[in-house]
């Protein structure tokens, strides 16, 4: 996928605002159609920052029905992305949150760890690929929630720092800082967990 | 010299200002060490965005917004049963007083009554049909499934209900976890509330489910929501003729109306709650008037962008038109049932679909439509269930493949009315193979298979987990009966649509390997090459689908 391809979804966004407009009036096919445009983006921050797909699935769901529910209070001119990435990365916060109390088993490295006997044609490579793919997700996972966050935006979604901003609600400033932070911190428990293994 | 820090190189890798100095730049030319710096943090970033992607895979994102309206339209019900629970030491004081308890009795014992004889009649008239009576019957759909229109006293209830929603809306939106909202402050409240009104019914444009809950109407205070209710059940008592051509006039009517009062009229009945719940319990989960959607519009809305609008007519083997006929886009789960002349519309992305068309009496039709251009239409041929003489009857419905069908909605004009030219009976005789699956089934297992039948067209009108699942369990009991070959594989090929459905509601583990079991049993049974074909589709549905926690 292109640079381009990830930064816009699909559809005409000039013609946003009056989707946004329309579905504030009630017109249900103009919000499905945002739902449309936006369930890319808003699945792969979820993925990003649950690395499961069923609770990046619950997860990206909530959070339409979350905007849907606040969507009257949304200013048609605003930009939508950066609001639906709040959203959902608000709602793996409290996902954590709930977690941290409960912990439980994901099934993902079971099924993914399936996946790899069904079409690759290097089975070495794919499953090294498979073990490199785990290490950084392992890595990634012992970073501080707001650190996952500001590099899930970045890496994942390719928001800029001004939209990154407006997503967390902090300063740019803070999200340059942070952002740097989230980088050497990534950086040095990849390092740490080379060392282990 | 001194290196540069982490944060001018990361804002360096972001293209920000902050990172773009010239000073930067001079360093970075000169200084191999932060070039390498550089490169890792660029290496690292990329790794981590190919390490945190996933691809669900087209098929999930082509339901995705349909599970959101689902899961909507689940959480506005819920919010109203909350509501309702909150209003409870009310709502219970209603019902102990002595005199109304009486009164709740005698509505009941009524109700119980009406289905007992509805349900009888309704055995009766399966089990003695013939195809005779098939093609004499000017309305293959039984009396009872004729639906009650909103009459003049629920659209009070209805407006009432109505002018309460907004408060409602608002004490709903106040518990959103999203405070955010970059919103002007003199927004009011009520442009959320008419959105959560037209909201999820709308949203599914074609599938029309007539009577969706209007998630922000309010509970309807009780005395009004048993009204509606006792009507319900007492109505198909004096299923007089006339009586319910009037009614199909009404819902003519009601039909030019806005969606609104539909929709608050099935608000009102939820808000009759539980009373309303085990009613439809008693009458083995085919209560009238409830399966029967209000205003049984077979007209889809206009198109969302990128879709195109199915049309079509189902007609019996004698062009007539059937009415209340399911009609579901099996591959992506849309459903309609079709109007009083057969017609339906539905809205579907283009490609290849399976439709299937269920009526009580008919056998239920399956085949693939191609979606393509403005606009597609087909026409269904249902064949009649021949249960008496055993005999097989013309029999699994037919696409007129191709052929253009002007569809004409308005109830003077059809064509259907007219009988149909001999020759498109010898047609019908000639071109079909004899396939009745129940044929030779016991008069017990046709009953059982009746009701199943009814779960699933039910479930298929309004799919929930809990209506599949009630589809999957009526098709278990008929298995217990059904003898022949034929018959038990397309009961457990109904299951697994069941299960199916289920799992696309919500997938999760549990319910992924209950549907693989259900598919499996079907391909271990004597599944017709068409079941084997569905079951085999869906089995890769389900196993290339996304999974779900426990």
């Amino acid at each position: 996928m292109s640079e381009a391809q990830r930064r816009i979804p699909s559809g005409d966004p000039a013609a946003e605002p009056d989707l946004i407009r329309a579905a504030q009036k009630g017109d249900a096919a103009a919000f499905a159609e945002l739902v449309r445009r936006y369930q890319r983006a808003v699945y792969r921050t979820a993925y990003a920052l649950t690395r499961n797909a069923a609770d990046a699935d619950d997860l990206a769901q909530e959070a339409f029905v979350r905007a849907y529910r606040a969507l009257g209070r949304f200013r048609p001119d605003e930009p939508l992305h950066p609001w639906l990435s709040r959203i959902v990365t608000n709602l793996a916060f409290s996902l954590f949150r709930s977690r941290k109390r409960r912990p439980e088993t994901p099934l993902e490295p079971l099924l993914e760890s399936g996946r790899q006997w069904s079409v690759d044609d290097d089975p070495a490579q794919a499953a090294e690929d498979q073990e490199r793919r785990q290490h950084m997700q392992n890595a990634f996972a012992e970073l501080k929630p707001e650190h996952q966050a500001v590099l899930t935006l970045r890496v994942v979604q390719d928001l800029s720092y001004e939209e990154m901003a407006k997503t967390l609600g902090v300063p740019v400033g803070t999200v340059m800082s942070r952002l740097s932070r989230a980088r050497s911190e990534l950086k040095a428990r990849l390092g740490l967990r080379s060392a282990e293994s | 010299m001194k290196h540069l820090t982490d944060e001018q190189l990361s804002a360096r890798l972001d293209q920000q200002p902050a990172g773009r100095s010239e000073e930067i730049e001079r360093h970075l030319t000169d200084c191999a060490q932060c070039r390498n710096a550089l490169a890792a943090l660029t290496a690292q970033d990329r790794f981590l965005g190919a390490a945190l992607a996933h691809d669900p895979g087209e098929e999930y994102f082509t339901t995705f917004a349909a599970r959101v309206e689902d899961r909507l339209r689940a959480e506005s019900l819920r919010g109203a049963q909350a509501r309702l629970g909150h209003d409870q030491a009310p709502w219970m004081r209603w019902f102990q007083a002595p005199r109304r308890i009486a009164w709740i009795g005698a509505v009941a014992t009524v109700v119980a009554g009406a289905a007992i004889v509805i349900v009888t009649s309704r055995d009766e008239r399966v089990t003695t049909i013939s195809a005779l009576e098939i093609r004499s019957a000017p309305q293959p759909a039984p009396v009872d499934l004729v639906a009650p229109p909103p009459t003049s006293e629920s659209k009070e209830a209805d407006s009432r209900s109505q002018a309460s929603a907004p408060s409602a809306t608002r004490a709903q939106s106040r518990d959103d976890a999203v405070a955010l909202a970059p919103a002007p402050p003199a927004e009011p409240g009520a442009s959320p509330a008419r959105m959560r009104q037209v909201g999820p019914a709308a949203q599914r444009g074609a599938d029309v489910r007539p009577p969706e809950p209007a998630p922000a109407a309010a509970p309807a205070p009780e005395g009004q929501g048993h009204r509606v209710m006792r009507r319900n059940y007492a109505q198909p008592l004096d299923a007089d003729k006339n009586l319910a051509a009037n009614q199909a006039k009404k819902v003519d009517e009601a039909r030019e109306e806005s969606s609104a009062p539909a929709s608050a009229t099935l608000q009102a009945r939820d808000a009759a709650g539980s009373m309303t719940e085990k009613q439809r319990a008693a009458t083995g989960g085919s209560a009238p008037g409830f399966a029967a959607p209000p205003v049984a519009s077979g007209l889809a809305a206009a198109p969302r962008a990128g879709e195109v609008q199915l049309c079509g007519q189902v007609v019996d083997p004698d062009g007539r038109p059937v009415a209340h006929a399911s009609v579901m886009l099996v591959t992506i789960g849309r459903t309609t049932t079709s109007s009083d002349d057969g017609a339906f519309c539905l809205n579907a992305p283009e490609g290849s679909f399976e439709l299937s068309v269920m009526a009580v009496g008919f056998q239920t039709s399956r085949m693939q439509v191609r979606v393509a251009g403005e606009r597609s239409d087909v026409r269904v041929t249902m064949s009649a269930i021949s249960v008496l003489d055993g005999l097989a009857k013309p029999a699994g419905g037919r696409l007129d493949a191709g052929e253009p069908m002007k569809l004409n909605t308005s109830t003077g004009e059809k064509s259907a009315a007219k009988p149909a030219p001999p020759a498109a009976k010898d047609q019908a005789k000639a071109k079909t193979p004899p396939v009745d699956p129940f044929a030779g089934e016991s008069k017990a297992a046709i009953g059982l298979t009746t009701t199943a039948m009814e779960a699933t067209r039910f479930a298929s009108t309004y799919p929930t987990i809990p209506t599949w699942e009630k589809a999957a369990k009526a098709w278990g009991s008929a298995t217990t009966a059904l003898k022949t070959p034929s018959g038990r594989s397309e009961a457990f090929y109904r299951i697994a649509q069941a299960k199916l459905m289920v799992w696309r509601q919500y997938p999760n583990l549990a319910r992924k390997n209950d549907a693989l079991s259900a598919c499996l049993a079907v391909l271990s049974g004597a599944p017709t090459p068409e079941q084997r074909k569905d079951v085999m589709r869906w089995m890769t549905e389900v196993r290339s689908g996304p999974i779900g926690r426990d």
